[in-house]
């Protein structure tokens, strides 16, 4: 049974309940308008009269035959009756049967007036018998004693005659006795006093006594027999009888009230079952309601409190609900959004007719889609969203509405381009990585192809810029490097592409040329961005950049030959003496095309396969010419390659640690071959090894380096170590304790390149060193610059008064010989004496020395 | 706490359906109670006289005064109070007490009563003394209840000359007199419950005497001219009619019965007619209720025309006309002493 049926069952049974409760009060009222109080009232009061009644006339006879003298008892009987009468009317007006008692109360007046009558009459009979009496003896009192004067009547017959009235009344005597009477009065009235009084008043008595005694005895018998109390009685029997009709009508109601209850009793009980089965399915079906509500309720907590926009619209499209994460990404309150299509609202304007067609195939035929789409907020800000939508069906298998689900991606988007920057990006300087130079170079390469135009791939480091990482550490160096990109980056044009490849090595892509000259002329730039010192640390720092310039199409057709042509052009700049910029030169590459991994890993095999050979270049006294000492070069003999040049593997081995066994190997190697030399008996005062800064940081370098004094035998003030500039400046302290320690031991500390570092002169007086190498940059031009040759005498002056020695290297011409004697220059090196050789000719120096 | 386990529990959803179902037995209990009850017996019982209560303490025609009945002493307050309220009358100037006056035997000591204006009555005002105890009120007894009495004088013309209505609402206006009212009677201020309330009043207004005590046995109580004047009454058959607990007031009686006393009167007035008036029965011409001679010795003048000034006369006049003798003076003297006696002792 459904519930709809169990509702409207429900409601017939309460309506016949209700039908049934009506028709017991009204069974009940038919059934109780019999009362029992009533008929127990009637009863006593009918009683009560019927005595009362008796009394009555009981005490009128007493009253008569004055055997009670009083009439209160009479009065208070009669108004009992009269209560009690009263009563009755009420009782019976109340059982609708007032008029029975009508002709009972007419009776009962007519009885009181006669009582009153009887009262007054009896009172006066009463007072006149008694007179009468007492008079007539008087009377006979006084004729007896003949004091009676003459009697026309017989006295004595007259008052026997009265009194025989006064006892039993009679019609016939009364007018004789009337006339007997009236003939004494007149008769006495001659009579002396008292006679006369006594018997007119006699006669008086006597005339009232016949006139109202019958009338009092009338009276009585009225009163004795009135048909009140009959009449009464009539009216009490009716009243039963119609008790009787009324309480068998009150039976046959109350049986009706029995059935009529049963049937209640009946309904009521369906009533209840009904109820209890319904309670019982309301129970169950409210635990339903119960778990759906609390589904609803979370599902309502989901759509309220999703991160993700969701839209609800139904089968035409149009918005039913929208979540507050909708509002929160697209700006549209809710009432706003209601009743709208999401594409009026959102539409961006970014997709195409198709878009939205493949869109609602695939909503019609899969009932759900997903993907990328850009729509527009409120603001009229474009974003990218990840939409779903979901097909809701019925179970008639009918679209009935659709669900979408959105979330603003933009800031994944974002956090895309991000990680997109950061592959293609070096996150120090936020310049290109090598893949995006690639990436661009290859682009651009294709662009070029097609217009038949020019390219241009610089490649750059920073000139020692190892030295500034070794001494000032790798935050300095970090630093230096985002500044130079920063400076690189205020000359580059728009559309070149500069990057960091690692290290401090740099590319710049100028992706469409006219020529070589613009190529030059931005690396002419670039250049010039290192005029101005750099401020690091506290330290003013001046680097350079040496530059490798290579052409597309010329110098390469591909990446990596451009690349590798730009390398080796840089490489040629930095032999060339750093600080400037090469185009490649076809001609310089050497075939092979070394690339430098090759070189580090043949570097490393080159100390074991003694591919190392040190050449000695003598030095002399400027003024003497005498060979004083020889400074030990290194040279790598390698098979293939040929004689490689210092300036190619010495960074290598300075990067890759190969310097610290390599430079004891040249350590030992010269002192050997000093020993061997005076073995042989040549006598050359000094030998000068060159140290690497990395070997100088070895803790126990100075070790080391008496170790193999002690090793080889050499006397140690035969030594001479020649350390760059740049040492100065790092772990002062450090340094100048194994300075200290290695000249205490007779080793000589000589400064090499000196005015090319960025240690001023000032540096040189806290340390603890013999002799001042003057860089060979000073020396070429010391002919025609003026400046160097300042420079020069600046630096000899300085040493001098430091008491220092000077030597210069380099010296190619006389003029050069003989300038710097003029300034003072204590020894000389280079061409104009001798080139530097494995086995040096000695004694020719010497001779030289001797022309 | 100490619900016992299982008890109640097995009850649990079924509460409600058992708890209907033991409703529904008890009613049905009761409807098979009420309608197969036992008939009640059907024939009247026979009626059997009562025994009669008289109590009186000597064999004499002359009664005791009863005692004061026990009333709502709240409404006899009230009753007391309504005597005296001068409210009920047409222009605020009588009460009850006005011409009752209880300082004074219960009457004016006037002939004829003084209505409002100064208008005169037409009859002589009776005591409102043992008023209770007389069989109806008023001369020609057309009040059967003294509630019925209270009625006439507050709306006859020549006494207070007012209207019931407006009586209530004058008395309703009055807030403290209704509260009392709605206390007292359940339908509150009402022309019958002012009634009711000074008629209960007057109900407490008895006056025992010396006679009373004589009556109830004290033979000191009277003296011996007393008792010789009380034997002259009977004598002379006064105690024909005064006779009762109220030494009359008990029945009608004609006005002259042995002697015609209107005869020689001259003009008769309305109250002459005596109960006539109210039966218009040749029989009831100059019919009286027979006054109480309680008191009478402060009620003067006497008679409903107030004919009689003093006692002497008023004694006089009834064996004259009343007996049929002219009384010699030493009788009515006696008489008159015994009357006396009749006076509520602390009256006088």
């Amino acid at each position: 049974m459904s519930e709809l049926q169990h509702v409207r069952l429900l409601r017939r049974l309460w309506l016949v309940a209700g039908l049934l409760m009506l028709m017991l009060v009204l069974l009940y009222n038919l059934g109780n308008s019999y009362r029992e109080e009533h008929r127990l009232r009637v009863e006593l009061n009918m009683q009560e009269i019927t005595a009362l009644n008796t009394r009555l006339h009981l005490d009128t006879l007493l009253l008569r035959h004055r055997q009670q003298l009083s009439y209160d008892d009479l009065n208070q009987v009669a108004q009992e009756v009269d209560i009690r009468l009263k009563t009755l009317e009420q009782a019976f007006a109340a059982q609708d049967m007032a008029p029975l008692l009508q002709e009972a109360r007419q009776q009962w007046t007519e009885k009181q007036q006669n009582l009153e009558r009887f009262k007054q009459l009896n009172a006066a009979l009463g007072n006149s018998e008694y007179h009468f009496v007492n008079l007539a003896s008087d009377l006979q009192g006084l004729q007896h004693r003949g004091q009676l004067p003459t009697l026309k009547i017989d006295l004595d017959a007259l008052i026997s005659s009265m009194l025989v009235f006064m006892q039993r009344t009679s019609d016939e005597q009364r007018p004789r006795l009337q006339e007997q009477l009236e003939a004494l009065g007149t008769n006495a009235q001659p009579w002396p006093h008292p006679a006369k009084e006594y018997a007119q008043t006699l006669a008086t008595h006597g005339q009232l006594i016949l006139s109202t005694q019958q009338r009092v005895g009338q009276l009585v018998q009225e009163i004795y027999q009135s048909p009140f109390l009959p009449t009464l009685d009539k009216a009490y029997r009716n009243y039963h009888q119609q008790l009787g009709q009324q309480l068998e009508r009150a039976a046959f109601f109350r049986l009706l009230m029995l059935l009529v209850s049963l049937l209640l009793v009946l309904t009521l009980a369906l009533i209840m079952l009904r109820l209890y089965r319904t309670a019982r399915s309301l129970e169950a079906s409210l635990d339903d309601m119960r778990r759906a509500e609390a589904r609803l309720n979370l599902a309502a907590s989901v759509f309220d409190n999703l991160s993700e926009a969701m839209t609800i619209t139904d089968a035409r499209g149009l918005i039913q609900s929208v979540n507050p994460a909708f509002t929160a990404v697209t700006g549209f309150s809710e009432a706003e959004a209601i009743g709208h299509k999401p594409g009026d609202l959102l539409a961006s304007g970014q997709h195409d007719a198709t878009f939205y067609a493949s869109m609602w195939h695939a909503l019609h035929t899969t009932g759900n889609w997903q993907g990328e789409i850009f729509n527009r907020r409120k603001n009229g800000e474009i974003f990218p969203e990840w939409l779903s939508i979901t097909a809701v069906r019925n179970a008639e298998r009918q679209v009935v509405q659709y669900i979408a689900l959105f979330s603003d991606i933009t800031e994944r988007k974002e956090a895309e381009a991000y990680i997109h920057h950061l592959a293609y990006h070096d996150p120090l300087t936020g310049l290109a990585n090598r893949l995006l130079f690639n990436d661009r170079l290859d682009q651009a390469l294709k662009q070029v192809h097609r217009t038949r135009r020019s390219l241009a791939v610089l490649m750059f480091d920073l000139d020692r810029f190892k030295s500034v990482n070794d001494s000032l550490g790798h935050s300095s160096g970090d630093k230096l490097l985002r500044e130079v990109a920063q400076r690189f980056k205020s000359v580059i044009r728009e559309g070149d592409t500069l990057a960091r490849l690692g290290g401090d090595e740099f590319a710049l892509l100028m992706s469409e040329i006219r020529g070589q000259t613009d190529a030059a002329s931005l690396a002419a730039s670039l250049l010039s961005k290192f005029e101005k010192s750099i401020e690091l640390d506290g330290h003013e720092i001046f680097t350079s950049t040496s530059i490798g310039i290579a052409i597309y199409p010329q110098d390469g057709e591909t990446a990596e030959e451009l690349i590798r042509h730009a390398d080796l052009a840089l490489y040629a700049a930095k032999d060339a003496g750093r600080a400037a910029f090469r185009f490649h030169v076809p001609g310089e590459t050497p075939q092979t095309g070394i690339e430098r991994l090759d070189l580090e890993s043949a570097l490393r095999h080159a100390v074991t396969r003694n591919q190392l050979i040190l050449y000695y270049q003598p030095q002399v006294d400027a003024n003497t010419g005498q060979i004083l000492s020889v400074e030990a070069l290194l040279r790598w003999q390698h098979p293939i390659l040929g004689l490689v040049p210092p300036g190619q593997f010495i960074p290598i081995a300075e990067s890759s640690n190969l310097i610290n066994p390599i430079g004891a190997w040249c350590l030992r190697t010269a002192c050997a071959q000093m020993v061997a030399w005076r073995q042989a008996g040549i006598d050359i005062g000094r030998v000068a090894v060159n140290v690497s800064v990395r070997q100088l940081r070895q803790p126990t370098f100075a070790a080391d380096v008496l170790d193999i004094i002690d090793e080889t035998g050499i006397d140690p003030q035969r030594l001479e170590l020649e350390l760059t500039e740049s040492m100065l400046s790092e772990d002062t302290e450090r340094t100048f304790h194994i300075f200290t320690t290695l000249r205490e031991h007779g080793v000589r500390i000589a400064i090499d390149d000196f005015g090319t570092g960025y240690s001023s002169l000032s540096y040189l007086a806290r340390y603890p060193v013999d002799i001042v190498k003057i860089d060979q940059s000073f020396v070429r031009g010391l002919a025609h610059d003026v400046e160097a040759r300042s420079i020069v005498q600046a630096i000899i002056l300085l040493a001098h008064g430091l008491h220092m020695e000077t030597i210069a290297e380099g010296v190619e011409t006389e003029v050069q010989r003989q300038c710097l004697t003029q300034l003072g220059c204590d020894s000389l090196q280079g061409y104009l004496f001798a080139r530097p050789s494995p086995s040096p000719d000695l004694r020719g120096a010497g001779l030289h020395e001797e022309l | 706490m100490f619900r016992i386990p299982g008890l109640f529990t097995p009850l649990g959803r079924y509460r409600w359906p058992l708890a209907g179902g033991g409703l529904l037995v008890l009613l049905f209990g009761l409807l098979l109670n009420l309608v197969f009850r036992p008939d009640v017996p059907q024939e009247p019982v026979s009626a059997s006289a009562s025994g009669r209560t008289g109590e009186t303490v000597r064999n004499e025609p002359l009664l005791p005064l009863p005692n004061v009945p026990s009333l709502n002493p709240a409404k006899v307050t009230l009753g007391k109070q309504l005597f005296h309220d001068t409210r009920l009358s047409k222009d605020g100037s009588l009460s009850c007490a006005s011409c009752h006056d209880l300082l004074h035997g219960g009457v004016d000591g006037l002939p004829h009563s003084r209505g409002v204006g100064g208008a005169e009555g037409p009859i002589n005002a009776p005591t409102v003394f043992n008023a209770s105890l007389n069989f109806r009120q008023f001369w020609d007894g057309r009040a059967a209840t003294l509630e019925a009495q209270a009625a006439g004088p507050v709306t006859n013309p020549l006494e207070m000359a007012t209207t019931w209505p407006e009586v209530v609402s004058r008395l309703k206006a009055d807030r403290e007199l209704s509260r009392q009212f709605d206390d007292l009677y359940p339908d509150g201020l009402t022309e019958a419950n002012v009634r009711s309330a000074i008629a209960d009043f007057e109900r407490t207004l008895l006056t025992p005497s010396r006679f009373d005590r004589w009556l109830r046995g004290d033979e000191l109580a009277l003296n011996e001219a007393e008792k010789q004047g009380y034997a002259l009454f009977k004598k002379h058959g006064c105690i024909a009619c005064h006779q009762g607990v109220n030494v009359g007031g008990n029945l009608y009686q004609r006005f002259g019965i042995m002697r015609d006393y209107f005869a020689g009167k001259g003009k008769l007035t309305d109250a002459d007619l005596g109960r006539f008036s109210q039966t218009q029965k040749q029989e009831d011409r100059h019919l009286f209720k027979v006054p109480s001679l309680r008191n009478s010795a402060l009620t003067a003048p006497y008679f409903h025309d107030a004919s009689a000034i003093t006692l002497e006369q008023a004694v006089s006049v009834m064996g004259l006309y009343q007996l049929g003798v002219t009384l010699p003076e030493a009788d009515v003297k006696a008489i008159v002493t015994f009357l006396h006696s009749l006076t509520g002792e602390g009256l006088q």
